[in-house]
Order: C-alpha cells, then structure tokens, then sequence
C-alpha cells in the first residue's frame, strides 16, 4: 500500500528537520508531505534547502484547511492511505507500521494511533477534555474511541475522498463522529507518545475552551444536519 | 417623541449617508452592499419626519413608548445585518482556503513538471 504522511506545519523550523530525519530513518518507504501552512519562520526556507516534499500554502489557513490541502494532494497522487503525523516529534515513527497493519487486517477506513487502547488516561484538564469528547462520542454514535483526540490517525482512500470533498471537516474529533455515524469502520491501535519538545502547539491553552465549545456543537448538533 | 428626538434621529441619518456616500466614492463598498445602509439611513428619517408611522406600529404591537420600539427595530436590523455578515464571512473563508490551497498545489504541480523536464533534457544530453 502506497503510504503518505502529511505533516502539518506552522512555525515548526525548531523541530521539522529532526522529525523527518527520523520518520526517513525510522520508516523508509512512506513518503513524506510537508505541509507549510503559511509560516513566517525559517520553515518554508528549511523545507527548500532540504529538498522536502512540500506544499507551500500562501497563507496560514489552519489545521483543518492545511491538512485538507495534503489530503487532496494524496488523492490526486492516488495514494492508498494517508497518515497524519505531527511535526514537533509527539508521534513516534515505528508505530506506522502497525497503523498499516491494523488497516490492512481489520480493512478499516481509519486507524486512530491512540495513548489510551491499554493504558489509563492520567488526571489533567486536558484528559477530563478527552474524557468528555469520548463520552460525547459514545452518546451519538455508540462507539468507544478511547482516544479522539489523537492527532496520529491514518485514513484509507474512502476516508480521504471525504476529506477532499467536504468542508470545514477537520482532523478532529467531531469529524471522527460524522464519519463513525455515516459508516465508516475506525479501529484504535496502542502507541505511545513523546510530550512535545519546542514550538506552541496549534492548540494553545486559550484556544481550548473554544476547541470543547466547538466539539460539543459539533458532535451534539451539527453532525445529524450534514 | 420630542423635537430634540426627531432632530438627532435626522443627524443620525446623515452622518450614515455621508459615511456611505464617501466608502461608494472611494469604492471602499460595493452598490450592493451599500443599499441596506442607505435604506437604513430612509427609515431614521421616515421615523422623524412621520412620527405617526412609529406611533401605529408600536401600538400595533403594544409598545407604550414608540421610541423603544425605534430601540427594537435598529436591533433588529443590526442582529440581521450580524447574522448575514457571519455567514459571508463563513462563505469568504472557505472560498480563501480553497485558493490558497489550489495555489499551493498547482505551485508544486508545476514545479515537478519543470524538474522532470530539466532531467529529461539532462538524460538526452548525456
């Protein structure tokens, strides 16, 4: 199966270079998109030099578009599956491999590469957020995602097309529902995961609250109109 | 409603029109867009020249001061006027993603072509 990982990035030139250095090391054989969501650091200039596979986008668009803009890019490469992996070093390499795996085994649309399969949530602000989208997640769809807001989730080519053909649908845990809702087949599988390293994650902690208003709506509402 | 009333009611209409007249001028808002103000600015002059208007239609619907029910109609239209701003401003975004995201992508279209090109021509010279 023909793999890309996606790898949003915005201000990320601290980490970028170390991140693909080990997924090129790590995982030989998936290629590698760099998306450059209109930083103003070094990073569009990092990706040049290094001669990365990149896409640069003219102005910041954020996750959801960013990461949109890669999975168009895969389907129109006819790529089988597509990952999202995280620039600052949170996801760990060697576990696309079992990612791969899982979709080919359990012929799933999504693998989600989740913290939680095996292990407890530890107690922090940030778990009782996932604890709750969870919960939100299992009241409307009836399944159990130990971990929705894993942003290291593999999608297959019936998940991309949705992707590609749709708007304002993030790599996100709403989006995650919608597609649980419409039939899609997601399958957790156990990996751990760095604490990220350098840069400002694209979810600072004024942006949080906003994130869970988001997903409630989202996830409560909005997923039976669309 | 008092005189002083109805005479800043009037004011307020002019200082939209001039608003308006000038952005039109400079271009800065498109004719579409300008005829909710300008119809707006009609409306504050309407209720200051006609009082009577106002004083039906707040007692149509049992509003003892008819300048409260000057009150709710300006929110109204303000919470109408928000409302669709929201949308297009929704509308405008993805319009904007969408273009950033084709340039990006026929950005490095173009730029493989160019490269197998140049090594095509590469191989021939060899």
């Amino acid at each position: 199966m023909k793999l890309l990982a996606i790898i949003p990035a915005y201000n990320e030139q601290d980490c970028i270079v170390e991140t693909i250095r080990e997924l090129d090391r790590v995982a030989p054989d998936v290629d590698i998109l760099v998306i450059n969501d209109g930083s103003t650091d070094g990073t569009g200039d990092l990706c040049r030099r290094e001669g990365y596979n990149f896409l640069d986008l003219p102005v910041n668009v954020g996750l959801s578009s960013g990461f949109q803009a890669g999975m168009k890019y895969a389907d129109r490469q006819g790529y089988d599956c597509a990952i999202q992996f995280d620039a600052d070093g949170q996801h760990r390499p060697e576990y696309i491999k079992p990612l791969l795996e899982a979709m080919e085994q359990s012929g799933a649309d999504i693998v989600i590469g989740s913290r939680f399969v095996t292990k407890k949530k530890d107690v922090s602000a940030r778990m009782a957020g996932s604890a709750l989208i969870s919960f939100l997640i299992r009241l409307t769809t009836g399944k159990r995602l130990s971990d929705p807001t894993s942003g290291m989730r593999m999608y297959n080519r019936r998940a991309m097309a949705e992707f590609v053909k749709r708007y304002d649908f993030g790599p996100e845990p709403d989006t995650l529902a919608n597609l649980i809702r419409k039939g899609f087949k997601v399958v957790e599988v156990q990996v751990e995961m760095r604490e990220r390293e350098t840069g400002e994650s694209y979810l600072s902690f004024s942006k949080s609250i906003m994130y869970m208003a988001r997903a409630f709506v989202s996830i409560l509402i909005v997923q039976w109109l669309r | 409603m008092s005189i002083n009333y109805r005479i800043v009611l009037v004011l307020g209409a002019i200082v939209v029109f001039a608003f308006v007249l000038r952005k039109l001028k400079k271009t800065e808002m498109s004719v579409a867009n300008s005829v909710f103000w300008l119809l707006f600015a009609v409306a504050l002059v309407i209720a200051a020249v006609f009082p009577s208007v106002v004083f039906f239609f707040s007692g149509l619907i049992g509003i003892e001061s008819p300048s409260n029910f000057i009150f709710l109609c300006v929110i109204a239209l303000l919470l109408i006027k928000c409302f669709t701003l929201t949308v297009e401003v929704s509308s405008l975004r993805e319009r904007l993603d969408v273009l950033a995201q084709e340039i990006a992508l026929r950005d490095k279209d173009r730029h493989e072509r160019y490269k197998t090109k140049r090594e095509s021509v590469d191989n021939d010279v060899r």
